[in-house]
Order: C-alpha cells, then sequence, then structure tokens
C-alpha cells in the first residue's frame, strides 16, 4: 500500500517536473523571441496623425540636426511625426526636387529652410495652392507661405556688429595695419539674400553707431556659393591664397565658420584673423576653448524646430499662425564656452 | 479512485499506460518546438516578401511608363491595352502599401511611394487625355512632369528596397540566432523529458518485479521447509497479485493439512500410551496380588514353628518336611536377586525335587554328575529351579514311565555347562524356536509356577555373561524328553 503510494507519487512528480521544464523552457524562449522581435528593425510602429517633412539642403550639418530633433520631438508630444525629406534616398536632391516629391506625396505640412530662389517660390505657392501648408525657417522666402520661424536678421547683424567693437577695442591701435581694420562678411548664395542683407546692414550699423575709436573699420562682403557639393570649402580655401588677408571674418552659417576656422589652421594664420562665427557645433566650440574663434553666434536650434511643428500644427487647427516667430540666440565666446561643452559632454553620455 | 483503477490494472495496462503517457509527453514537446520552428520560418518568409513585392511594383510601374511613351510615340492600340493593364494592376499594388503617418521609416516611405504614384498615375492620365485631344504642348508638358514623378518613385523605391534589406539582413540573423536557440532549448528539454520518462519506465518496472522477487523469496523459504512464513501482501490486481494469491492459499492449505496430521498422530499416541499403561497396571496388581498372598517371612518364621512342634511331637518326616519348605522360602527371602554359588543353586533344585516328591509321592528320579570343582562358580539365583520346574511341569508331570531328571555339570571350551535333562514329553522344534524367542503367551504359561519364566531366566544370563548364546534346548522329539543346557563362564566369579 505504501510502495504504491509512494509511486503514485514519484510518477506524479516525474510528469509534473517534465511539465514544468516544457512551460518553463516554452515561457523562457518565448519571452527570449519576444525580446528579439522588439530590436527587430521596421517591425516597431506608432501612427500619427500628421506627416510633416523638413527640407533643407544640409542635412548632415549638426545645426539642421538639432533643428529637425528639436521638431521630431515637439511633433511626437502634438501628433505629428516629421521626416526629414530625403535622408534616407540614395540619390541627393535639390531643394525644389524636394519640394515637387512633398507636394506629390501629399504630406500634411512643409517645414523649408527656403532660399530666395524663384522656383522654390513658385513650388511654395503651388504647395500651399494643394492645400499643404508651408512654414519657412531661418531663411524666408517672399512667397505665400504660411509663418517664418527664424532669428531677425537685422538684431543678429547688430550682434555681430557689437562683436566687432569690442575686437578692436580689446585691441591695440598698433596692430592694425594703416589703422584699418578689414571686415570679411562671408554670405550664403548667389542672390543677394534679404536676410543676409539685413544682417549685413546690422552689422554696418552698429559699427557705425557704438564705435567711437581711431580705427576705421571696412566691411566688406563675399558671397560663398552654397549650391554645388564641396563649393563652399574651395572658396574658401580661395580666401586664404589672396595676399591680402581681413582683420576680422564674419561667418552666418555652420559650414562656413568650420571651413574658415580649418583654413586658417591649415594655413597657419591663427591669431592673425578673428573669426566671429555661427551655430555651436563641437568643433566649433572646441575652437572658441583653443581661441581659435573669437566667438560665435548660435539660435536655440531645438527651440527653432518645435516653434515650426507649433506653427503647422496651429496653422493646421485654427487656419491662421502669426507670420514671423522670432527664436532666441546666444553669444558663445571664450568665457562661457565650458558650459556649453559641458551640455556636450553630457548629452554625448546619454 | 485513480489508484484504486491502477492496482486493478493488469501488466499489460500498466505497461502500455507508461508507454502512452511517456510518449504523449515527448509528442506534446515535439508539437511544442515544431510549432515555434514554423513560427520562425514564416516570419523569415514574410521578411523577404515585401522584398519581393517591391520588386514587382516596379516591374509594374515600369511597364506603365514604358506603355505611355510608347503611345505618345506611335498612339498604338496595344501600347494603350498594356498601358491600363498596368495602370491598373499599379492601383492595385498601392493599395497594399502603409497609408499612415508613422514613425517607421520604411513605412512612411511606403506612404509616400503611395501617394507620390498616385500623383504619377493622375499625370500619365492626364497625359493620354491630351494626346488624345492633340494638345501638344499639353501633353509634352505632363509627360515632363510625370517623367520626373516617376524617376523619383523608382528612387523611393530602390531605397526603401535597400532599406528594407539592410533591415532584413538584420532580422534574418537575429532570427536564425533565434533558431539556434530554439534548437538548444529543444535539446534540453527532450533531455529532460528522457530522463523523466526512464525514471518513471524505472518506478514502474519495479513495482511489477518488486512483488515477483518477494514471492520468489518467500517459495525459496518455503522449499527449505518452512511453512511459517509471513503471507505475501497482495497491493495490486495484476498477474503478480494472482499469482501472489493463489501462492498464499496454496501455503494456508499446507499449514492447515499439516496440522490435521500432527492432530491425528497425537491422538494415536495418546491411545497406545493409554494401552500400554493399561498393561503394565494389569501386570502391576498381578504382582501387588501375588505378593500379597506370598510373605516369604512370615511362610518362613510359621513354617519354622511347624518344623519345632514336628520335632517335639518325634514326628521326624513331617520335621524335615516343613524344614526344607522352610528352607526354599528362606532361600527366595535370601537370594531373589542375588548372585549364588552353582552349589548354592543346586542344593535349591535339591530342595525342590524333596518338595515335589513329598507332594507327588516319589515319582520323580533325581539324579546329579557334578564336577566339584566347578560348583564354587558365581550364578545369578534362580535361574536352575524355575528350569527344574519346567522339566517337572511340561515334562516328566503327565507320563506315564517313570519320570527322570538329570542335572550335569561339566566343563566345555572353557566354558561351564549345566545340562538339565528330563525323559518327558519332549518339544517340537517350532516350539522350541518360540520358547527361545520369548513368545510364548502369557495364558500358555501354567498358573503354578512361582513366577519366573523361562525368558526372564534367559534375560538374566544374557545380561550376566554378556553375550547371547547362554541356553540351548534341544529335543530329539515327541516323548523322546527334553535338554536345556546353560553356558556360563568359566572363569570364577567371586566376591
Amino acid at each position: 500500500m505504501k510502495s504504491n503510494r509512494a509511486l503514485a507519487i514519484a510518477c506524479i512528480c516525474s510528469v509534473t517536473f517534465m511539465i514544468l521544464v516544457t512551460i518553463g523552457s516554452m515561457i523562457y524562449f518565448k519571452s527570449q523571441l519576444a525580446k528579439s522581435a522588439d530590436a527587430m528593425k521596421g517591425m516597431e510602429k506608432e501612427e500619427y496623425e500628421r506627416h510633416y517633412v523638413l527640407i533643407t539642403d544640409e542635412k548632415n550639418s549638426s545645426f539642421w540636426e538639432s533643428v529637425y530633433e528639436g521638431a521630431k520631438e515637439e511633433g511626437k508630444l502634438k501628433g505629428a511625426y516629421v521626416e526629414m525629406l530625403g535622408s534616407n534616398l540614395s540619390s541627393d536632391y535639390e531643394q525644389k526636387q524636394l519640394m515637387r516629391i512633398a507636394i506629390d506625396a501629399k504630406v500634411d505640412g512643409i517645414i523649408l529652410a527656403a532660399n530666395e530662389s524663384g522656383a522654390v517660390t513658385a513650388l511654395i505657392n503651388e504647395a500651399v495652392r494643394e492645400g499643404i501648408p508651408v512654414v519657412t525657417v531661418l531663411n524666408d522666402n517672399t512667397s505665400n507661405r504660411q509663418s517664418f520661424v527664424g532669428i531677425g536678421s537685422y538684431n543678429l547683424g547688430k550682434d555681430y556688429g557689437k562683436q566687432v567693437c569690442r575686437i578692436v577695442e580689446e585691441k591695440s591701435e598698433g596692430s592694425y595695419e594703416d589703422g584699418n581694420c578689414q571686415v570679411l562678411i562671408l554670405m550664403e548664395g548667389e542672390f543677394h539674400n534679404t536676410n543676409e542683407m539685413l544682417v549685413l546692414g546690422g552689422i554696418q550699423e552698429t559699427i557705425e553707431q557704438e564705435y567711437k575709436g581711431d580705427v576705421s573699420i571696412k566691411c566688406e562682403s563675399e558671397y560663398i556659393s552654397q549650391k554645388g557639393t564641396f563649393a563652399a570649402e574651395e572658396a574658401i580655401r580661395d580666401l586664404f591664397m589672396k595676399p591680402d588677408l581681413p582683420d576680422i571674418i564674419i561667418c552666418l552659417n555652420e559650414l562656413n565658420t568650420t571651413c574658415v576656422y580649418q583654413g586658417m589652421v591649415d594655413y597657419n594664420r591663427v591669431g592673425e584673423i578673428d573669426i566671429i562665427g555661427y551655430y555651436n557645433s563641437d568643433s566649433i566650440l572646441k575652437a572658441i576653448e583653443r581661441k581659435v574663434i573669437y566667438s560665435t553666434l548660435t539660435i536655440d536650434t531645438k527651440q527653432m524646430g518645435r516653434y515650426c511643428v507649433d506653427a503647422l500644427n496651429e496653422y493646421i487647427d485654427m487656419g491662421y499662425v502669426s507670420d514671423y516667430i522670432p527664436v532666441d540666440t546666444y553669444l558663445i565666446n571664450s568665457e562661457n564656452v565650458a558650459d556649453y561643452l559641458g551640455d556636450m559632454a553630457e548629452n554625448v553620455e546619454e | 479512485m485513480w489508484k484504486n483503477k491502477f492496482r486493478k490494472m493488469t501488466l499489460q495496462a500498466k505497461l502500455v499506460m507508461v508507454f502512452i503517457v511517456t510518449s504523449a509527453i515527448l509528442f506534446i514537446v515535439n508539437m511544442f518546438m515544431f510549432y515555434n520552428v514554423n513560427t520562425i520560418v514564416s516570419k523569415l518568409d514574410q521578411i523577404y516578401s515585401s522584398n519581393l513585392d517591391l520588386n514587382q511594383l516596379e516591374e509594374t510601374l515600369k511597364g506603365v511608363q514604358d506603355n505611355m511613351t510608347d503611345y505618345l510615340n506611335t498612339k498604338s492600340t496595344d501600347a494603350i491595352k498594356e498601358y491600363y493593364g498596368n495602370e491598373k494592376e499599379l492601383q492595385t499594388m498601392i493599395q497594399e502599401l502603409n497609408s499612415k503617418a508613422t514613425n517607421n521609416e520604411v513605412a512612411l516611405m511606403e506612404k509616400n511611394i503611395k501617394n507620390l504614384t498616385e500623383s504619377y498615375l493622375k499625370l500619365t492620365s492626364q497625359t493620354i487625355e491630351a494626346k488624345r485631344g492633340r494638345n501638344v504642348e499639353k501633353y509634352k508638358m505632363y509627360y515632363d512632369e510625370a517623367t520626373e514623378l516617376y524617376t523619383y518613385i523608382c528612387e523611393y523605391v530602390y531605397s526603401l528596397n535597400r532599406e528594407q534589406f539592410k533591415n532584413n539582413s538584420e532580422n534574418y540573423a537575429m532570427l536564425s540566432f533565434s533558431l539556434n536557440y530554439l534548437e538548444m532549448i529543444s535539446t534540453f528539454i527532450l533531455f529532460m523529458v528522457a530522463i523523466a520518462n526512464v525514471i518513471l519506465v524505472i518506478m514502474v518496472t519495479k513495482s511489477i518485479t518488486n512483488p515477483l522477487k518477494k514471492l520468489a523469496a518467500v517459495a525459496n523459504q518455503v522449499e527449505n521447509g518452512n511453512f511459517d512464513v509471513e503471507l505475501l501482501q497482495v497491493d495490486t490486481m495484476d498477474e503478480v497479485g494472482i499469482v501472489s494469491n493463489a501462492f498464499n492459499k496454496m501455503i494456508a492449505s499446507i499449514r492447515s493439512y499439516i496440522n490435521r496430521i500432527k492432530e491425528n498422530m497425537k491422538r494415536e499416541r495418546a491411545m497406545k500410551e493409554k494401552e500400554l499403561l493399561m498393561e503394565t497396571h494389569l501386570k502391576d496388581a498381578k504382582l501387588k496380588y501375588l505378593q500379597a498372598q506370598i510373605n516369604p517371612h512370615f511362610l518362613f518364621n510359621t513354617l519354622n514353628a511347624g518344623a519345632q512342634l514336628a520335632m517335639m511331637e518325634g514326628a521326624d518326616r513331617t520335621y524335615e518336611y516343613v524344614q526344607n519348605v522352610a528352607e526354599l522360602f528362606r532361600y527366595n527371602v535370601k537370594k531373589n536377586n542375588d548372585t549364588v554359588t552353582l552349589e548354592e543353586e543346586i542344593k535349591l533344585v535339591d530342595i525342590y525335587i524333596y518338595i515335589l516328591n513329598v507332594r507327588f509321592s516319589g515319582e520323580i528320579h533325581f539324579e546329579k554328575r557334578l564336577d566339584q570343582s566347578l560348583l564354587h562358580a558365581m550364578v545369578p539365583s534362580m535361574v536352575l529351579q524355575p528350569i527344574v520346574e519346567n522339566c517337572v511341569n511340561y515334562g516328566i508331570r503327565n507320563i506315564s514311565w517313570q519320570g527322570l531328571i538329570t542335572l550335569s555339570v561339566y566343563e566345555l571350551d572353557e566354558r561351564i555347562c549345566i545340562s538339565i535333562k528330563d525323559n518327558g514329553i519332549g518339544m517340537t522344534q517350532e516350539r522350541i524356536e518360540k520358547v527361545m524367542k520369548g513368545q510364548l503367551k502369557q495364558e500358555d504359561l501354567s498358573q503354578d509356577s512361582n513366577g519366573i519364566g523361562l525368558d526372564n531366566v534367559i534375560a538374566r544370563l544374557r545380561l550376566f555373561c554378556g553375550r547371547e548364546d547362554v541356553l540351548e534346548m534341544i529335543s530329539e522329539g515327541e516323548n523322546k524328553g527334553t535338554e536345556v543346557i546353560l553356558y556360563l563362564p568359566a572363569v570364577e566369579k567371586e566376591f
């Protein structure tokens, strides 16, 4: 009787053991499979109400990446997915081609780092006609666009002008030949961009109003073509080949800033020329730390991205949006660069 | 309930059940493995089907573009027919593409492709319309736009294909890793289940063989004659249980048979004992009776008194007779169960013959031929008298001629021979043998003997001499007398 009971218990135990082993392994395997399924690419999906595209000629610059990031984050909160149009295509398309694609792909909104060309204006107008709201960012285009998100170019010019005055005041009078200070302002594009003209005006006005010293400051501008691959870099290299170099170079975009900085290092002109740059990329910040670049003006790129998405949402929801949305600007020089470098390190760690 | 059922199961059913249970578990485990493998394989299939779909879409798109160009070039009906076929196909194809805004790049590209293709198809149909309406400028413009769009779509399809292929390669690696993983887990499960199964089978077979072993052990004990073994405990109702039960019954019945035989034997022995006891008691009673009749001292004293009386009265013959009778009793009182000299024994025979001759008026003649040198030999008492008594009672009592008893003592072959010979009726050989073997029945013996039979004499002589041939009876036939010869050891026995 006893042995029978023991046998029955042992049988039940062994069967239970088998079942437990099987079920345990099943659960373990399923969880492992689920984990790998989560890691599978192209499987996860989150649906959004709206599809916005960001169109820029410089997809890979950290400036625009930062803007895109800001826009994407804001979009995620507000139910819109922002796509950096053309980023995953194998061909590089120009702005107008991307505009064409965006219009024909019937997206819900376009964020455009516009240029002033007529073709782009026409495309903006076509998009608006098709019912696709367009927000220009950083650079405006006189068209039927719904809104412009960017910095006031005149104010930006004034900031640059102040920096020029500071540089000249800091240096002793003898350091400029003949008491002349040459300021070269590197402009984008082949057209006389309205924004850039405003910046230029701002600079010149500020210098005239604020500088009371004996040095005569002369401003010149040079157009660096951004069109065509590597055009800007080549143009800037050409600058350094010229016999008379300016005393101060003002760059109005990130690419130019980096190129000028690199050129200065390569041609061994560090200390001879003061650079006032634009944007706060890692290399620019490091250059400020090493005092190769005097200072840089930057805007809150994430905020800019956020404002773009907000503007589009506002227009679609309300039917109207304010024509100009200003974005905050900052000045970074050797005094406060440590803060920004710290931020960078933190971001990298994240 | 289940346990009872298990107990009642036959061995076959038990074995079959164990086999089925273990097989079922293995089967389930295998099914689970196959299910998982299938899931993974179908996922692998899914991965590459998306690439295939895209390639088809590209083909059809190319067809539409080519047909449109062909139509614009030739305006042929074949081209327009094919165009419509491809257009329709393309329409259905793009219906399957994702149309929602998502954060998934691939899905988003699908959405763009879908919308671009829709716009493209709208443009191509406008182109065809314009061509039909011979609006040369318009259809050229539409054609250029459509072609531009066509290149964008191709670019998109190509990029999407590349993107998917990149993802799929990673996914494939992941899934193939999962497959390897599954293999490992499957091996582990099968291994564990196999071990558990083996244990299960061992336990069940043990439950079958253990009772058999017990049965064999008990059977061995029984074989060695131990019937008091403990009965087997029968828990199961299978074949072994049935055999064990039968064995138990067998042992029980063997035990009861043995008990019955033992009882019978006991009863028989008791009865025999009783019979013997009866005989002994009877003999005892007879002896006591005889003893009571003859108190030798009393008789001797009385007879002595009688002898003195006869002497005083001058009756010499009476005196002598009574004196001899008294002497006989005195000998009995004195010498019973003792060794005496041969002379004393012969004297007793003399007294006995004298008394008999007084009783029977001198009918018995008694002769002695004695070797005087042998008379001091020691012999058991009361040996010769019973033989002489036998001679008188059976030999010469009822004969018509003069009875003669001859007693001779002589030495032969270093042994003392005592011969007592009568001339009476003699004995047959059978009777002699019967007497020698002591087989004569009680009834055959005479009533008035002094109780000491011939077999008693033989037994005592054998004990005295330590050998068997102590007495010989010789008779030549009827009426030719009988001779009894005693053989005693020649060595003198002294106290």
